[in-house]
């Protein structure tokens, strides 16, 4: 009788740890290819970062905010008008991406205590591009300046996950994103200080550029 | 070049490691036992305590704002800004170091803060994101609008950071020595308040149970 109680209070000890109707946070790095259009020219850029998650799991299905940080260098640089100026930007282009994103842990198992899931979700990010040299409208050419995109579009991932029993197991993901954006925004700032941007000038894009990105993220449930 | 007081130096360090193998003598080599032992044991909460803990932290950042930033507060910030941007969301132009530094790192403390008083991690991290947006939304709005990145950063990327920092905050207070528990509080200051529940004294005990004598652990906690 008392191996039996013991086993129950195990079970339920169990059932109480397993990795379902539970919030969670899962981190990790990123890399992956961005392609930007300006000026009816394509421009590619290598990059990484990170992606972290914060959410909540039922069975199979999950819902999470999630986030993709990507900065890649713009070697060599990336010509592009902004505010009816031309401008050249070879600094770092650095892309933070928001995402409420609904996932489906499905029951394909491509390798044993894996899963294949699915998740998709409309997106809010914002680029941000250093600008080398930029002519301001009063005739003044500029350093430090950086220009930002807002742009909405969507997120479709595929991914595998590693089922644990628990989810102190840290059970770990591979994941393939593919972003598309189209900005809506384009803001210039003074960014020669690190502590506060001054911006400059705050306006609607007239050319609504389209761009997409590819990301492979590598990570693990924290808690 | 005169050698001798690397000689010394050579011939003395294999006596220091001696010494410090051999527990005769001078007391070197004696186990430290530390007087407390820290944690983070977790427990239920009703619904009134964790709205009181709440409401302690959002009074606590109507203080701490004003006297962190008093220059942006005094040349920034009015009531009438208050008034305008009360109820919007931007994205802010603010650089890596504030996005990627200083609100991780509050929202690091704002994590520590709710796991000081019992909660677990995913508990943790949703009161975080709530203590995180009502000061995007009702304090920080006397100076700028809430921003995108802010909501989902400071509690998400904090909380990754809060882990890493409870985790070397608990080995440094438990190795019981002056520099280890100096700086575990320092990096963890929640762990120095009364409402911190995971301090406890505990010692090995020895007691008659049905005739015999039973080793023990006795645990002490302070509330």
């Amino acid at each position: 009788m008392k191996i039996i109680l013991v086993l129950l209070a195990l079970l339920g000890q169990f059932n109480a740890l397993a990795f379902n109707h539970t919030g969670f946070l899962k981190g990790g790095i990123s890399t992956g290819l961005a392609e930007l259009n300006s000026l009816g020219k394509k421009d590619f850029f290598m990059g990484a970062g990170f992606n972290t998650h914060a959410g909540y799991r039922w069975i199979d299905w999950e819902f999470q905010l999630s986030s993709y940080i990507y900065i890649a260098k713009m070697d060599p640089g990336m010509d592009f008008e902004s505010n009816g100026e031309r401008a050249q930007a070879n600094g770092n282009l650095r892309n933070v991406s928001f995402t409420p994103m609904l996932k489906y842990l499905s029951k394909l198992a491509p390798r044993k205590s894996w899963k294949l899931y699915f998740s998709a979700g409309p997106m809010i990010s914002l680029q941000s591009i250093k600008l080398k040299s930029f002519t301001r409208q009063d005739g003044v050419q500029a350093q430090n300046y950086k220009v930002t995109y807002q742009s909405y579009g969507a997120a479709l991932a595929v991914g595998m996950e590693e089922i644990t029993a628990f989810k102190q197991m840290h059970p770990v993901y591979l994941e393939i994103m593919y972003q598309i954006q189209r900005s809506h925004k384009s803001t210039l700032n003074d960014a020669s200080s690190s502590k506060s941007v001054l911006t400059i000038q705050d306006e609607g894009t007239s050319k609504k550029t389209l761009n997409q990105m590819i990301i492979l993220s590598f990570g693990m449930t924290v808690f | 070049m005169n050698l001798k007081p690397l000689l010394l130096l050579i011939f003395f360090l294999p006596g220091i490691g001696y010494a410090n193998n051999n527990p005769k003598g001078t007391g070197i080599g004696k186990k430290r036992i530390p007087k407390n032992t820290y944690s983070y044991p977790t427990r239920q909460h009703t619904v009134g305590e964790t709205m009181k803990y709440i409401g302690w932290m959002y009074g606590l950042t109507w203080a701490v704002y004003p006297l962190t930033q008093w220059n942006t507060v005094r040349d920034e910030g009015s009531w009438k800004k208050y008034r305008h941007n009360f109820g919007k969301m931007v994205f802010d132009q603010d650089e890596p170091f504030w996005n990627w530094l200083v609100h991780p790192l509050s929202g690091s403390q704002l994590f520590l803060y709710y796991r000081a008083l019992g909660y677990t991690r995913p508990h943790a991290l949703g009161l975080t994101f709530i203590s995180s947006a009502l000061f995007e939304f009702t304090v920080e709005t006397y100076t700028e609008p809430a921003s995108v990145q802010d909501f989902y950063q400071t509690p998400v990327l904090g909380s990754l950071l809060g882990v890493g920092i409870e985790t070397l905050s608990l080995y440094l207070l438990n190795t019981g020595n002056a520099f280890g528990k100096f700086f575990g509080h320092i990096i963890n200051p929640f762990s120095l308040f009364w409402f911190y529940e995971g301090k406890v004294q505990v010692f090995p005990t020895v007691h008659k149970f049905r005739g015999k004598n039973v080793g023990g652990l006795s645990i002490m906690a302070s509330f």
